[in-house]
Order: structure tokens, then sequence, then C-alpha cells
């Protein structure tokens, strides 16, 4: 185990001859987990195994998707259906010298299943590294980590920003829930090729429909099905794509229009039947409904919307006119001078398209709102791909940063003895450099917010009208959605009226769910009351202070008039957890509902869409501010990230 | 971008990394690698050759047993596996010293990594002159440092969050070679009171590696230590005192000079293939003519090299 100068490998001579014997040493025996085996858990992986890391396991829960392909180093075709972390192990295996010397250890579930990724089970580690796409993924191995007492390293990415940062109980630093949390906004390719329940969602697939039809490479489109495989399963709609395709290229009008009715209905009526026969939405909470034939047929009748003389661009289409501009579309591209191969959402022809069958697909699976043409642009304009080099910028910081810990430990002879502060940094990866040339800004790790209730114990302050509230809406809406707890246990002066998880007796309990607060055994919730919520799977505690509410001060983007459930949480109303894309296309003022104020000199008061470049702006560490344009352009730049 | 092709001149653990993300975002590599295969990356962190292959134990390799005699051979394969849309991936016809301007010209960027620095002033030359883009990079320890030519014609439209303004020219252009003659003392600005440290060891190296055709290893810090010193004595004098250039702090460059620290190569790799992005695609502002990367602390900063 122990590795004395002269037996190194070469592959890790280099490693030794910066870092040491000792750190060598202390790399080679240390045990880290890893959560994630997606864009940046591949990168992690790949560093840890060339940086002589032996004893890594790796939790992930997806499958290889064929467009995961083209921006994961790992994988091959051959992978695909597999689960990312037992192929990302196998293959970082393969990379070290001896591979009989490691243990690159999968686990294909989900890091939220209690029963297997416990406090009991970080605490075998001496360190975690975070590669997670979602915020409740996140706010769970945050929650297990500073439960285990185990140094955590987050990292995030949006288009070209990331951030790097180190949390960790004992060194008085900010944990990941002291900040504002990102509304979620990374989906999975799987969302946008099967589940779609957003707007958002079928407009990436319509961008993804505009490559399969004009692309340079057909294969290069999420959408691409190869039927020439050996064993390829039938494609519902390639042949039509393809008879288009090539038919454009002959500039044939007539085997156009014949072809693009053929995209149509097989896109929108073949393949969902497809699915749905093969019990696809079977456990989904919607099913999907093939587009009614009558629709079609109505089309053909039908003057395209953008055609009519009183068109405006923020008309809404009905389902008959989105086939009509569609197709008015193929045909247009058969006889325009050029098209581009790839979208742009200042390009008519290409937007006209993607409003069209965004629109189909939501109407198909009943997504709403439909956009309009402007609101679909303005949400086509902020979806931005993930960016493959900022992945592995942000991930080549981490494992620089698990160096840091790592010295940390060997020099204090304990997990992080408190000082992780002194060894480690919070770091920015930027795109356009600072005014003073920085493209990586790194600066001491934030202190704890005093009104986190999950590092520092604070009391939570609730308003809400507790008339119109049940235990059982508290329960889903409030405790499990907003705060993140798993299994809570609610005690009322000391008296249980709600448990559940492993040992709990749910059943006795389950009396009180439906009973409005106020009639809650124990005098009931009430205005002054404070509530204890539990959740040892967590080891987590939290009072929350109810203040009775039953007035309530309206945005101007509440587009519900109901006050029902109305409530303030921690003094500010919580984000959206879904990304609510409002249809009067004012996408930046839009986008969620946090207003947050810039902390330091400058007046700008930013609506926050997504703030995975979340971090307020901060000053960076003896290198001046970063300035205000800086601030903007990161602030404005993204909001949709797709990986 | 998709017309784009990028040589690589050397594939080190640095440059495996960039080539791993342009690849991936579609852009077509051409290798120029005639080092012997192994031996030439039994040390480097290149996640791209498989180690099984690399034949660590005996430390010699025997050529009877080898698949592939050159890096280029072995990196072949798993470029086109990397990513299969982009067809097979070409290996340059010549060795270093051989590649003809008019070959090179035919490349919108060409990325070099442990070159002699007279291969890369002529190379930059006959790049640029084609309206290419030259960028010269390595790591070392846990530092690493990009020069880098955007040729004196280079237009970009610098953008401001999602907008992009009108096109604009660099607002100061210095050629390769000018950068490579700059002396250290003046290698400064209003942010930089003295010489960026990952600038003046790569610096060092570079004049070495020129000098004695290869660069300095433990074995040869007291030779280097010696050039090093007479260099700067003759050059930049007034840099004589800066604790980067103490006995100390040299010999222990030359310990670290052909050390790949993977993670370092990751950040850096990352950085410059955005860079190489902005350059092919004219959008947002580029580095300007040198990125640098400091590991410990973690920043990484574009920096003018000025001579004036
Ligand atoms: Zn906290």
């Amino acid at each position: 185990m122990t590795t004395a100068s002269s037996s190194v490998p070469h592959l890790l001579s280099g490693m030794e001859a910066t870092l040491g014997t000792n750190m060598l040493t202390k790399i080679q025996s240390s045990k880290i987990l890893l959560v994630g085996a997606g864009g940046i858990g591949c990168e992690l992986l790949k560093n840890l195994a060339l940086t002589g890391f032996r004893h890594v396991q790796v939790i992930d829960l997806d499958t290889i998707d064929v467009s995961n392909l083209n921006r994961q180093l790992l994988f091959r075709s051959q992978h695909v259906g597999m689960p990312k972390c037992t192929v990302a192990c196998q293959v970082a295996t393969q990379m070290v010298q001896d591979p009989s010397l490691v243990s690159y250890t999968a686990h294909h579930g989900n890091v939220c299943d209690n029963d297997t990724f416990n406090v009991q089970f970080v605490q075998q580690f001496d360190l975690t590294l975070n590669a997670l796409d979602n915020v409740v993924a996140r706010r769970r191995v945050n929650r297990l980590c500073l439960a285990a007492g185990v140094p955590l390293i987050e990292a995030g990415t949006t288009g070209y920003l990331g951030q790097v940062n180190v949390i960790d109980k004992e060194s008085d630093v900010a944990c990941y829930e002291c900040q504002t949390q990102e509304t979620q906004k990374v989906y999975p390719i799987c969302t946008i090729r099967s589940t779609p329940s957003m707007p958002v969602h079928t407009i990436v697939w319509a961008k993804e429909l505009y490559k399969l039809l004009f692309g340079d490479k057909v294969e290069e489109s999420m959408l691409f099905e190869d039927t020439t495989a050996p064993d390829a399963e039938p494609s519902t709609y390639m042949s039509a794509v393809l008879s288009f395709r090539r038919a454009r290229a002959a500039r044939d009008s007539d085997v156009v229009r014949t072809a693009a009715g053929e995209v149509v209905t097989k896109l929108f009526v073949d393949e969902i039947q497809k699915q749905l026969d093969m019990g696809r939405y079977k456990t989904a909470r919607k099913t999907p409904a093939v587009l009614p034939t009558s629709v079609i047929v109505d089309a053909t009748t039908t003057v395209p919307p953008t055609a009519k003389p009183s068109y405006r661009t923020t008309d809404l289409w009905t389902p008959t006119e989105c086939v009509a501009e569609f197709i008015a579309c193929l045909e247009n591209a058969a006889t325009a001078a050029t098209v581009l191969p790839s979208f742009d959402k200042d390009d008519t022809l290409a937007m006209r398209l993607v409003t069209a069958s965004s629109n189909l697909r939501s109407f198909v699976f009943e997504i709403e709102p439909l956009q309009s043409f402007y609101s679909a642009k303005g949400i086509a304009g902020n979806i931005i791909p993930a960016i493959a080099t900022t992945n592995a910028i942000a991930a080549g910081l981490q494992i620089l940063q698990a160096f840091q810990v790592l010295r940390a430990q060997l020099e204090t002879g304990t997990k992080s003895a408190g000082k992780l502060g002194e060894y480690c940094s919070y770091i920015n990866c930027l795109r356009n450099s600072t005014r003073n040339g920085l493209f990586l800004t790194a600066s001491n790790l934030e202190k704890p917010n005093p009104r986190c209730f999950v590092c520092r114990n604070a009391t939570v302050p609730l308003a809400l009208n507790v008339n119109n509230w049940t235990l059982q809406d508290l329960l889903q809406k409030l405790i499990k959605k907003d705060l993140g707890f798993e299994e809570p246990t609610i005690t009322l002066d000391g008296d249980i009226v709600w448990e559940e998880g492993s040992d709990a007796d749910s059943e006795a309990f389950a009396v009180n769910l439906p009973k409005l607060l106020p009639q809650l055994p124990c005098g009931g919730i009430q205005h002054g009351t404070v509530l204890r919520i539990e959740d040892f799977s967590q080891d987590l505690t939290v009072d929350v202070a109810v203040t009775h509410q039953t007035v309530w001060e309206r945005g101007d983007e509440e587009d519900d008039d109901d006050d029902t459930y109305q409530y303030v949480l921690k003094g500010s109303k919580p984000t959206a957890s879904a990304l609510h894309v409002p249809s009067n296309g004012a996408l930046n003022n839009g986008v969620g509902t946090k207003v947050e104020e810039a902390e330091d000199d400058d007046d700008i008061v930013v609506v926050m869409a997504a703030d995975a470049k979340g971090k307020r702006n901060r000053e960076t560490n003896g290198d001046g501010p970063v300035n205000k344009r800086q601030k903007m352009s990161i602030l404005e730049a993204d909001v949709i990230e797709i990986s | 971008m998709s017309q784009a092709k990028v040589l690589y001149i050397h594939v080190t653990g640095l440059s495996a990394e960039i080539l791993k993300n342009l690849v991936l975002a579609g852009i077509r590599a051409v290798l120029c690698d005639p080092r012997p295969y192994p031996d030439a990356v039994v040390a480097s962190p290149n996640f791209l050759l498989p180690c099984a292959d690399r034949n660590f134990t005996d430390g010699q390799s025997n050529p009877k047993k080898q698949k592939y005699l050159t890096v280029a051979e072995a990196m072949q394969p798993v470029v086109e596996e990397l990513n299969p849309l982009l067809g097979s991936c070409e290996i340059s016809p010549t060795s270093v010293d051989e590649l003809s301007d008019k070959y090179v010209s035919q490349f919108s960027i060409v990325i070099a990594s442990q070159l002699p620095k007279t291969d890369a002033r002529r190379i930059a030359k006959a790049t640029t002159n084609a309206g290419g883009k030259f960028f010269l990079a390595d790591t070392f320890g846990m530092m690493g440092a990009c020069a880098l030519d955007l040729g004196s014609k280079h237009i970009y439209r610098p953008e401001i969050g999602k907008t992009l303004l009108d096109p604009t020219p660099l607002r100061r252009y210095i050629s390769l070679d000018e950068v490579l003659d700059c002396p250290l003392d003046h290698a400064t600005n209003r942010f930089h009171k003295t010489p960026p440290p990952a600038w003046v060891q790569y610096r060092c190296l570079l004049e070495y590696g020129d000098k004695n055709k290869s660069w300095p290893s433990e074995l040869s810090a007291e030779v280097f230590f010696e050039q090093t010193r007479s260099w700067i004595k003759e050059t930049a004098p007034s840099l004589l005192e800066n604790e980067l250039l103490s006995e100390t702090s040299l010999r222990a460059l030359a310990k670290v000079a052909t050390s790949e620290v993977a993670p370092v190569c990751s950040v850096l790799g990352g950085i410059i293939g955005n860079e190489v992005i902005k350059a092919i695609s004219g959008k947002g502002e580029p580095a300007n003519n040198a990125v640098l990367f400091d590991g410990t602390t973690c920043k990484a900063w574009g920096f003018l090299v000025d001579p004036l």
C-alpha cells in the first residue's frame, strides 16, 4: 500500500515530482465519493484515475443514451443502454497503470435513496465530489456531507460559466443551501425525446427537428435514428425525413410537398402511437394523444398564419395553423436560395418551423401555454447547450481543490480540522475575462449565512393563512418540496403529529393529514406556533415559526388569482420549482419569480431566472471586484441548459 | 466551424485535453507527432492512450511487439473513435522540422506543445501568414502557459451578454516572434507589477529547450540553473533578485519541467479550447497574447506580453 519513491509508476512520476511523495501516498489511500457520472462526472473520474486515486465509489442513476456519445468522453456506441457509472468505472480503470491496485465501484442508483446512501454510508469517505445537475440531489448530498462531517466539493456549470466551491461543516464556511438556490434548469435528453412537460422541452425538440431536416449531418440531431445498422430498430419517421431531405436537395417541389405531409403524420401521429404502444407512458403523469387526423386534413385548406395580412408575431396559432405553417416552411425551404444548416433564432424560416412544430408537440402532450412566434423566439434564444469545455475546467478545478483538502487532512490528521477556509477557494470560471484579465477568479470561501436552517439551525419564519392549509398541504407543498425534507417527523409542543420513514408509524398519524392546521392536536398550528420538523435520514432539525396572514401583496406576474395557498417562507416567496415561461415573451423579466438585489456597490436589480451562475456578484480575492459589465454578462447570459 | 482543421504538433497531456474538447465540439484534428511510442508518452496523462498498451514494466518498448511506432499512429484510432462523425483522422506526412509552410497553411489552427522555440517561430509565421492562428502551450507541474498568435488581421465581435457588437481588430497585435523575444522584465502591466510567475517559468523553459534541444529535468537542474541565470543577466538583469529565479526555485522548476498534472491540463486545456473556438468563430473577445494558469491558487488570466 505504501509507495516508496522508487516504485512509483511512471504515469504518476509527474504527480510525485510536483506534489511530493507524502501527498501522492495520501491521494492513493484516500476514499472518494463521486456523485454523478455525466459530463462533469466523467471528467472527474478521468482526472482521479490519472492522478493516482485508487478508491472511488460512483453513484449515478442514468443509463447511456445515443445522444450522450458526442459529448461525454468515456462513452462509446457499444455502451448504449448500460449504466453510466458502471461504464465510467470500467473505462477509468483502464487508464491507470496497474488496474489491480484500484477499486472504482459503481452504484447504479439514486443518491436520494436513504436505505443505501445515508449518513453512515457517506462517513466512510474522506471527501465527496458532486457532479450533479439538479437541486434536489445537490441539497441531499449537502445535508448528508454536513451530517457525516465529510468535506464536499461542489461544481456547477451553465454554458460557458462555471463555479467550484468547497463545503465543510467544521470550517465555518457556507453550505450549498446558505445561498439562494437555482431553479432546476438542466433537462435530461430523455425528457426532450420522450417525456416533455414544459414549453421549453418542446422548443428544444423543435430545434433538434430543424437540425434533422436541414443540418449538414442528419446524424448530429438528437432525434436521428439510425436505421441502417443490422440490428437497428425500425424508425417511424426517419424515412419521411430522409425523403424530404433528398427532395429538397433535388428541388423537387411536388415530392417535397408529399414528404412534408408525411413528416407531420409520422412525427405527431405514428411516433406518438408507437410510444404509447410501447407502454412508455403507463406510469407517466400525463399521457400524450396523437394529433387528430382532422387537424392535418384541415391544414390543407388553411392559410399559414405568417402568410395572413393581419399576422402579428404575438399571435397564437391553432394546431391546424401550425400544421399549415410547418408544411409551408418545408416548401419554402425547397425553393429558398439558402437555408441555414443550423438553427438561428434570428432566421425567420427557422423560427417559423420551430414555433409550429414545438406547438404541435405541446398540443400532443397537453403542455401549456402554447407559444407565439415572438415568445418561442425568446425561449429558443435562451437555450444553451452544455459546453464540454466548461465541464472540463470545472472538473479540473474540483480535483485541484481536492488536493488542497487532502493536504489539509495530511497536515492536520483529521478530515478537515475546521481549516479548509485556509486551504481552499471559491472559483468562478468565465468566458470573457474580467477587466484585469482573469478567466478564473479565486476568492475566500464564503461565511455561512446565519439564517441558513440547514447548517446554522436557524428558525424558519413562515407566513400563511392557517385556515386554508391542511397538514397534507403543509407536508407536500412546503416541508418536502421547499425545505427538502424526505422523512419528516413533525412535533407540536413536544407531541408528534406526523412521522414517516423506516420504523415510523405513519398510519397512526394519517388521521391528521386532512385536518386544517388549527385543528391538529396539541392546540394545532396557530399564529405564533413554533413547530419542530426532524429528519433522521439527513440528521436535520428545523424549527418553523408560523405567522397567520390573510392579506397578500400581489406581484404583476402572478397569474394565480387564488390566495388559498399563498405563503412566504424565510421572508421571501420561494422560486417556483419548475421554470415558468410566461407567454408574453418578456423573458428576462418574467422567468422565475425571485428578485434579488446585487449586494455590493452597483444598483442593478436583477430578476434571476435560474442562477447557476447564481453566486451573487462577489469580490474577487485581491484582484479587485468583477466589473459591472462582467456582472451583467454573467447574469443575463443563460437561462436554460440542456445536458 | 465544421470546415476548420486543427493541427496538433506533439500530443501531450495538455494537447490531448484541447483535442478532446475540440473534437467533441466537431472540429477535425490532424496529428503531427512522430515521437516514438510508447516511450515518449510513458509519463503523460494522455487519457486517450490506453495505459495497458504503453508497456511500462521494462521501461523500454520492443518495436516488434508494438502495434504503433509513433505517438501520432497510436492516437489516430482513438481520435476517430472519439467523434466518428468527423471521419478519419489524418497524420501529417513529415516530421516537425520538415513541416513546410505550404502544408501548415491549410490549417485554421495549429496547437503545439513541447516545441523548440525556433520551430515555434517558423510555424507560427507560416500559419498566421495564411490566415491561421497559432497556439504554443505547455504545463509544468502546477503551472501552465500558452502564447498565442492570432495574426495581424484578426477581427472579432465583442460580446456584451448575448449581444454581438460590430467586428473590431485586436487592440494591440504582437507576433509570436516579438512575444518570445520580449525581455522578461518588460512582461508587466498595471495588474502585474512584476512578470507573472507562470510566464517567467515558461520563458525559462523555452530558452533552455532551444539551447539544449530538450527540456530540463532533475538531472540537468545544474545546467538549467546556470544557463538561466546567465540568460537573465544578459536580457533582464533587474529580475536577478526575483525569487522565481533563485537557485532553489529554478532547481524546483527543472524537476517538474516535464511533469504533467492531469487537472492542470484539464483546466488550461478547457480555457484554450474556448479560446480556439473564439478564434474560429470570431465571437467574443479573445485572450491576447498569452493565457496563464496557476493550479495552486486556481487563477487563470489572459496577459498581453508587450515589449513596449
Ligand atoms: Zn448553510
